[in-house]
């Protein structure tokens, strides 16, 4: 199957973390299902020009995470209840508020603040 | 698997009285791709040489498969593909010709992998070599010394005069060989961009040493570039290992590379008592940072 990753060396996160990143989210947004197969650690590494052990690294993770199952023949697949919900959405969300926690300190922002100017942007809805 | 395909213990070389390598120590695994990074003449290719026995240290040892790379046996040798700098290869024998002889050289040799090799990389084998462009030598380099799938490559400047597309190229059937064989690479560059996506392991030769090897990730997630601005006028470098590089940026403040997993920005904030911006980096960057 064509890649469905877009891995890109020159971003500061590293490639095993965006590969990660993205197999939950296809996860999350219902494109890949219990049971589902992912393509071959070879298969990523050569369609993205990446060392192998990098794709390995992040397959082995989300299988300790539970997000991902090791077939016979060694093919990963999305691990069964991994689909359920969306409530791990949220958790996906973790960069991006860490990001904002961040700068938040950076500019002396109280929570408060942060928190009205979030609920203000989402246009206060719950 | 877990054993070091190649290993250098103290390697120590001086040229004309002037040191080229300083106390260089390192391993490399198989599987992993250590990508070797430093300006022109700081000593990556003497470095190559070293460890595959092509030239002698002055202190030091260099192994290979757990053998000595100044006598290293044939069997070792027929695990092992190397590309010299500017892709040296006998000149005044064709591509076919050179093909032919390393298969009755190569215990290893498969004839489909080098042909599907030639294929992809479009290497005119009936051109003599010295007759061939830069590039279509360097990828007659390349067929030569990955023919056999070796268990250990040793590229120096592999893709320095490809093009963009032949060089991606190279880069995947690379990534294809590890994933195929477990292969362990080696390769230097001073373009980084090309290979930095291969690489699980980066090391940056600074006159001679080797004050940095990593695994490529840990660079992402543990360095940040920060910019240090003490709130009582400027700051002085501390003496701390997490310190990587420090050097003044103008009005009292100073651009440092800090290794976070060995000394916090909360830590370095209160005993500088300065302002601290950080942002993490691509290899790339870290690179040229490093380096300045």
């Amino acid at each position: 199957m064509p890649s469905r990753f877009h891995l890109d060396p020159h971003l500061p996160e590293p490639i095993y973390r965006q590969l990660m990143d993205q197999v939950r989210r296809l996860i999350v947004a219902g494109q890949l299902r219990a049971g589902d197969e992912l393509p071959s650690v070879r298969a990523i590494a050569a369609t993205h020009a990446v060392n192998p052990m990098t794709i390995s690294k992040a397959y082995s993770l989300l299988e300790a995470e539970g997000v991902l199952q090791r077939n016979r023949g060694a093919a990963m697949s999305v691990a069964d209840g991994a689909d359920a919900g969306n409530e791990q959405a949220i958790d996906l969300l973790a960069p991006a508020l860490d990001r904002v926690v961040k700068e938040a300190a950076q500019l002396g922002l109280t929570q408060a603040q942060v928190v009205a100017a979030l609920r203000k942007r989402m246009g206060g809805t719950k | 698997m877990n054993t070091a395909l190649i290993e250098a213990h103290g390697l120590q070389r001086k040229m004309a009285g002037k040191p080229v390598l300083r106390d260089i120590s390192l391993n490399i695994r198989a599987g992993e791709t250590l990508g070797l990074v430093g300006r022109n003449g700081a000593g990556k290719t003497t470095l190559l040489r070293c460890l595959l026995g092509l030239a002698f240290p002055d202190g030091g040892e260099a192994r290979v498969f757990g053998e000595s790379a100044a006598s290293m046996s044939a069997q070792a040798k027929s695990r092992l593909g190397y590309v010299a700098q500017g892709g040296d290869v006998p000149a005044l024998l064709s591509g076919k010709e050179l093909l032919d002889m390393m298969e009755g050289w190569q215990p290893n040799w498969s004839r489909p992998w080098a042909n599907e090799l030639v294929q992809r990389f479009a290497v005119p084998l009936q051109t003599r070599a010295d007759k061939l462009s830069g590039g279509e030598r360097q990828l007659l380099a390349l067929v030569l010394a990955m023919g056999h799938r070796p268990d250990l490559l040793v590229l120096d400047e592999p893709v320095a005069s490809l093009d963009p597309v032949v060089r991606r190229e190279v880069a995947a059937t690379l990534a294809e060989l590890q994933a195929d064989h477990d292969t362990a690479i080696v390769f230097s560059t001073h373009v980084l961009s090309d290979l930095e996506r291969l690489a699980s392991h980066l090391a940056v030769l600074e006159e001679g040493g080797l004050p940095f090897l990593r695994e490529a990730d840990s660079i992402k997630q543990d360095v940040l570039l920060c910019l240090i601005a003490g709130r009582q006028g400027p700051v002085a470098r501390p003496e701390h290992d997490g310190i990587l590089s420090w050097r003044p940026s103008g009005m009292g403040s100073v651009r440092a590379l800090i290794d976070t997993s060995r000394l916090s920005l909360d830590v370095l904030r209160r005993a500088l008592d300065a302002d601290i911006e950080s942002r993490a980096l691509n290899v790339e960057d870290f690179v040229v940072e490093y380096l300045q």
